[in-house]
């Protein structure tokens, strides 16, 4: 499935074909469910990036054990009006200092490409019939914001950010 | 009083006046709602897609029509916005609009594909339907007194705009399990049923004599009417961005999300006990980045700065002046008697535009009667009008003096009923007659009750009293806290109602009604009002009012009185 | 007219309503297949005719003439809706008679 970061497509590295409980291996890199990872961690390589994925009833404190060992997280929208992964990705950012990739899957809008990005979200798999177009308009459809963010944007007057 | 003059004559009184920024981010919506609208006319979003979009910019799909709901964020209006409200009625609705109980107003008819371009004229008045209906943070209501109160130790309305801003397309908090309603008044006698909201804020004074907020979480009414608890009671105003902020995280990861019923943050604060929800939310609190939330003075002033103020004058012999007035006219000493309300100002004057006509809709109002406000406000009060829970007109700054003259105007457009706070003062939902939600009609109850107390000495004699009547358990009228509720429900496609007593919206006496009894048909509820109200006429004790004699003799004598010889 | 050709009977008093998407006004499915928004219009299907008549009206749904398609139940032998809400839909406002879609006068046309 195509992959955009901040409007585009991206190559992914990891080369996803899916989440949840299924592992996917690529030469280095392994994402592997919440549930799992633990387990998984004991007799890894320490050489390969790790990814994981969360379910949106996760709170994504319990990585807190984990997380310099992470390159990756996918949070997953099972619907698109479960709101909980805009939330996971705040605290992951805020809470853990998480540097490393925030991806979105499942059940997303375009109209929701901003608020993705300003709650701490890298990049988005989108649909393979997705009009890419209309992700890339949506990426930039506000200039000003109400409220800040986690991600670097422009302090104006008031409360108000230039995004 | 010609030539009223502001701080700032450009800026509207009591409310923020937008600047280019806040216009373009409008414009940025509208352009984002029109091709949303485009988007779903050409099948692009399916419905499913598409409604939660739509909800949150305020459009319904009701019984009969789309529904556009409009904000006035805390409830104030610039005789300009009303003047664009009494546009919008007549241009691209049925000549007239309807206050809801939450400070918003409603067009009934209008069309979908017509929609944005009634957002790009609303825009143009600085107004919008952001965020007036689905699972987000809605529309911020505050006091309608707010900024003249003699009781207020701090201006909710610079705080209710910057909730309004702050939570206008917030990233996080768009998708939350369930909406989301605030409430904030900067004085401590609770007027907007702080209790009863999601997040309900008041203002006290700490040990240091300092103004400080206290927040109450996990209020409301709905199938599950719950009073809210009360979470912090000593939140600097600087930090409470901060704190609120913390609330709607802990809300949003663990509210609810497989049960509409169970989704409100009401349900969440019982379930995890208000110790352990407020530890959760201190956890939040001390791990976010409060610095970027902080109200720092420099953004209190750039905010203040774009709100127009009224220059209030001494005018000594304005009490003088009025008392005459009250002294040769009887109906205007009544009015001022029942509809004004104390101004911090000696010579001042806030007074009560009551919408609730007998055999009106309450809250309705037509577009004429919109520019005939707006009028007045220009002339009689700074060009502001405010609207209220209550779905009445406040005009917030009358000079004395200057009140008989306002209440000949209201007389000649039919805008002067001296019955507000009174018992055909109604709080009524649109019931049935439009909303797709309603299980009966409600409007035409409210109709009927105001029909049998006409008699404004009767009404007075009757006293203070609250009757809501609501078409479904939603409870947009309150009927669960005001001191008689009615319910309509739905038996096999016909109307019933179900009477509470007892109930109370505010802080020191809050208290949800209990059921009387069986639900009763239309004719029967009408009836039954009467016989509670002669039964309290009847045993009253001296200065009581109707929730007085209530809590004095319970419950049981006035189920008697409605059930025992149907 | 639809109403001729569709007599009223004791088996006979299911109709198909819906909104219709562009406006939000309360339509009826005629005959013809075209949606009125005067529920004089309505065709009246009985009860074992509804399920192929729905899958008919459901292809305006597919269109996105209409939104909110469903079955309506009338009192038999009449024009009028069973229940209160139907009857409102079909009528208009109990507070405002003169918006009675017979009063109004809209045209309908076909999506």
């Amino acid at each position: 499935m195509p992959l955009l970061k901040e409007g585009q497509i991206i190559t992914d590295p990891w080369n996803l074909v899916g989440t949840g409980n299924q592992q996917t291996i690529s030469e280095r890199r392994v994402v592997i469910s919440f549930e799992e990872l633990a387990n998984f961690l004991e007799n890894a390589d320490p050489s390969i990036d790790i990814g994981v994925s969360l379910k949106s009833e996760t709170d994504a404190e319990l990585l807190k054990p984990y997380i310099t060992k992470l390159k990756l997280v996918v949070l997953n929208f099972p619907v698109f009006r479960d709101g909980r992964p805009f939330s996971q990705a705040r605290k992951l950012r805020e809470m853990l200092k998480f540097n490393g990739e925030i991806r979105a899957t499942g059940n997303v809008l375009p109209d929701q490409y901003q608020f993705l990005h300003r709650t701490g979200f890298s990049t988005v798999e989108v649909a393979e019939t997705a009009d890419i177009a209309l992700w890339h308009k949506a990426f930039h459809q506000f200039t000003e914001s109400y409220q800040p963010s986690i991600v670097s944007e422009v302090r104006g007057k008031g409360l108000r950010w230039q995004i | 009083m010609d030539n009223q003059t502001a701080t700032q004559p450009n800026l509207a009184v009591g409310r923020y006046n937008y600047d280019e920024i806040d216009h373009g981010f409008l414009q940025e919506r509208i352009n984002q709602f029109r091709s949303q609208v485009e988007r779903r006319l050409k099948g692009e979003l399916s419905e499913e897609e598409f409604k939660p979009l739509r909800l949150m910019n305020g459009v319904y799909l009701q019984l009969h029509s789309y529904m556009l709901r409009v904000a006035i964020p805390y409830g104030i209006l610039s005789s300009k916005m009303l003047r664009g409200l009494a546009y919008i009625a007549r241009y691209y609705d049925r000549g007239y609009g309807h206050f809801t109980t939450r400070q918003n107003i409603q067009f009934h008819w209008t069309k979908l594909e017509e929609v944005p371009d009634i957002l790009t004229h609303l825009a143009s008045v600085e107004m919008h339907a952001i965020q007036t209906s689905g699972n987000c943070i809605r529309n911020v209501t505050s006091d309608e007194f707010a900024g003249l109160a003699q009781d207020e130790l701090i201006d909710p309305r610079i705080y209710a705009e910057i909730l309004r801003q702050w939570s206008t397309l917030h990233p996080e908090f768009a998708f939350l399990p369930r909406k989301f309603k605030i409430a904030i008044s900067g004085s401590p006698n609770d007027r907007i049923a702080a209790c009863f909201y999601d997040i309900g804020i008041l203002a006290r004074l700490d040990s240091q004599k300092k103004p400080v907020f206290e927040i109450w979480v996990g209020g409301g009414l709905g199938r599950i009417p719950v009073k809210g608890k009360l979470i912090r009671d000593d939140v600097a105003p600087e930090s409470f961005l901060a704190y609120v902020e913390a609330i709607l995280r802990v809300y949003n990861m663990y509210g609810a999300r497989n049960n509409l019923y169970k989704s409100r943050i009401k349900i969440l604060v019982q379930n995890m006990g208000i110790d352990a929800f407020r530890e959760a939310v201190e956890k939040e609190y001390q791990v976010m980045d409060q610095e970027k939330f902080k109200l720092s003075p420099e953004i209190m002033e750039q905010i203040n700065q774009r709100f127009g103020r009224p220059v209030l004058q001494d005018f000594p012999e304005a009490t003088k002046i009025l008392d005459q007035h009250r002294n040769e006219n009887p109906e205007f000493n009544r009015w001022i008697k029942n509809n004004s309300h104390p101004h911090f100002h000696n010579d001042y004057f806030a007074v009560v535009i009551a919408l609730k006509n007998i055999g009106e809709t309450p809250g309705d109002i037509t577009a004429d009667q919109m520019d005939a406000v707006a009028n007045l406000a220009d002339q009689y009060s700074w060009g502001e009008i405010r609207v209220t829970h209550l779905q009445n007109i406040v005009f917030g700054h009358v000079r004395k003096d200057q009140l008989y003259k306002l209440w000949k105007e209201l007389v000649k457009n039919d805008l002067a009923s001296a019955n507000q706070g009174l018992i055909t003062d109604i709080i009524c939902c649109p019931g049935m007659d439009y909303c797709a939600l309603a299980n009966a009609r409600s409007i035409s109850i409210a109709r009927e009750i105001a029909k049998c107390f006409a008699d404004i000495e009767l009404q007075e004699k009757i006293g203070s009293i609250k009757i809501g009547i609501d078409g479904c358990i939603n409870s947009c009228a309150h009927h669960h806290i005001t001191n008689i509720g009615i319910l309509g429900v739905d038996k096999k496609g016909e109307e019933f109602y179900q009477i509470k007593i007892g109930g109370s919206s505010y802080k020191d006496d809050a208290e949800i009604g209990s059921i009387l009894g069986a639900a009763l048909t239309a004719e029967q509820v009408i009836e039954a009002v009467k016989k509670m109200i002669d039964f309290y006429l009847d045993k009253r004790e001296e200065k009581e009012t109707f929730i007085d004699t209530y809590r004095r003799l319970g419950a049981a004598p006035f189920k008697e009185i409605v059930y025992a010889a149907a | 007219m639809a109403a001729e050709t569709n007599a009223l009977s004791e088996e006979k008093c299911h109709i198909i309503t819906a909104n219709r998407l562009s406006d939000g006004r309360v339509v009826w499915f005629t005959e013809q297949g075209y949606w009125s928004v005067l529920l004089e219009e309505a065709y009246i299907f009985s009860k074992e005719d509804m399920e192929k008549a729905m899958e008919q009206a459901q292809q305006d749904v597919e269109k996105q003439y209409v939104v909110g398609l469903y079955g309506v139940e009338l009192k038999p032998t009449t024009r009028i809706p069973l229940t209160t809400r139907e009857r409102i839909r079909a009528f208009g406002p109990s507070t405002h008679p003169e918006f009675n879609p017979r009063a109004i006068q809209e045209i309908s046309t076909h999506g």
